[in-house]
């Protein structure tokens, strides 16, 4: 194995859990997750970013990109799919709470929480849960660090408005 | 200091951010104003409510462990495959076609550290399902070999499949929406069932750097020997 595969081998072993985990928030679906997660490692295989400084603020940029890219395309497909039922649901898509036993009650209304936050405060909420700075999410999203705290404060407003007593 | 502390100004308190200037004075200013206190207590509250949330609904990481992530096979694309011996496509993923660049890449024993076990050994061989787009195909592969055989075929349905059946030295299949690509040597050993959907029975096959040719699959499967570069087509009863 070259260093360069070693390197790239161990930056996936090290970070492949939290970006799926941030991922499968982010999209809502557990499945297109995981095929993020891959894409994002084969984009670092085959395009490893020239400063190797930050790496995981480079995989966390490079899965968000896909990731917002994934979510777009899910949109327009539940849309298709709604005007046809019998089809099978969209990726992301919130199922009915009413067949849904606990736990995925929970994940569903976690789910739609998210779904109400704009793609950017979703980036933003989510970049924080992982432990990223104001300015690395700043970068990443392409705003001012001082608007970070902001953005942060609506998106937390937000969700607790959805998650009802659960967010508050 | 502002009559009160803005919300971005209470969020990089909580998150241990801003210069040491604006935390004092802002340390200061809660101790002083209920409102700001209280809208403080609010912001911790829904940050620890909210990331307890999260936590609690995560779906379980399904990416696999080491020891079978050293033979996973690398998907690219927004899920157009599943990998294994019986894979199939989910019909949710099928309709994410078009992309131009490879869609992924399976890497024989990732990271090129072993070839794909032998279907002698029993162990799963190197397979991967996919859903080609467009009405054209074409299946590269790199290099003649020292043993192995190629074969194609058609099948019912939509999917596409390419098995590495036995053999060594296969570093990568690469599956782009149009073509096939087996990243082989000269010193390869390998043989490859590759099945197409009936709507692309007319598929060109290169080998090497030798011109493509062009096989019309409704007459029978067609295979080429890897090591003679003798092709032969058996007519379909």
């Amino acid at each position: 194995m070259s260093h360069s595969d070693r390197w790239v081998a161990a930056l996936i072993t090290a970070h492949r859990g939290a970006l799926f985990r941030y991922l499968a928030r982010f999209t809502g679906d557990a499945d297109l997750a995981e095929d993020l997660v891959q894409e994002t490692c084969v984009r670092l295989r085959e395009h490893p970013p020239a400063n190797r400084d930050d790496p995981k603020r480079w995989l966390f940029t490079v899965a968000t990109n896909l990731a917002r890219d994934a979510y777009r395309i899910a949109d327009r497909r539940r849309a298709l799919v709604e005007a046809v039922p019998d089809r099978v649901p969209a990726p992301g898509s919130p199922p009915d709470p009413s067949v849904l036993v606990e736990g995925e009650e929970q994940r569903a209304r976690v789910r739609a929480a998210l779904a109400t936050l704009t793609e950017r405060d979703r980036t933003v909420l989510l970049m924080r849960e992982e432990g990223f700075t104001h300015r690395e999410i700043a970068e990443a999203v392409d705003t001012t660090t001082k608007s970070v705290g902001t953005m942060i404060a609506r998106a937390l407003d937000k969700m607790a408005r959805a998650l009802g007593p659960e967010g508050a | 200091m502002t009559m009160h502390a803005e919300d971005g100004a209470l969020v990089r308190y909580l998150d241990g951010e801003g210069d040491e200037r604006e935390r004092s004075a802002l340390a200061l200013h809660l101790r002083t104003c209920p409102a700001c206190d209280a809208r403080w207590t609010t912001l911790q509250r829904q940050s620890a409510s909210v990331s307890a949330a999260l936590r609690a609904s995560d779906a379980p990481l399904r990416f696999p462990g080491p020891h079978r992530f050293q033979r996973r096979l690398w998907v690219a694309a927004a899920a157009l495959i599943v990998v294994g011996a019986a894979g199939a496509v989910t019909p949710v993923r099928a309709w994410i076609i078009g992309r131009t660049q490879a869609l992924w890449t399976a890497v024989a024993g990732a990271m090129h550290q072993s070839a794909p076990a032998s279907a002698d050994t029993g162990e799963q061989p190197l397979s991967v399902t996919f859903v080609p787009s467009g009405s054209e195909f074409s299946v590269e592969v790199a290099s003649w070999q020292a043993a192995g055989r190629l074969a194609v075929d058609i099948v019912p349905g939509d999917s596409a499949s390419t098995v590495v059946l036995s053999g060594s030295g296969v570093e990568a299949l690469t599956v782009l929406p149009a073509t096939i690509r087996i990243v082989n040597s000269a010193t390869s050993t390998a043989s490859y069932a590759i099945h197409l959907p009936r709507r692309l029975a007319r598929v060109r096959v290169r080998v090497g750097g030798e011109p493509s040719t062009t096989v019309d699959l409704r007459d029978g499967p067609w295979e080429v020997d890897l090591r003679t570069q003798r092709s032969r087509q058996n007519p379909r009863p």
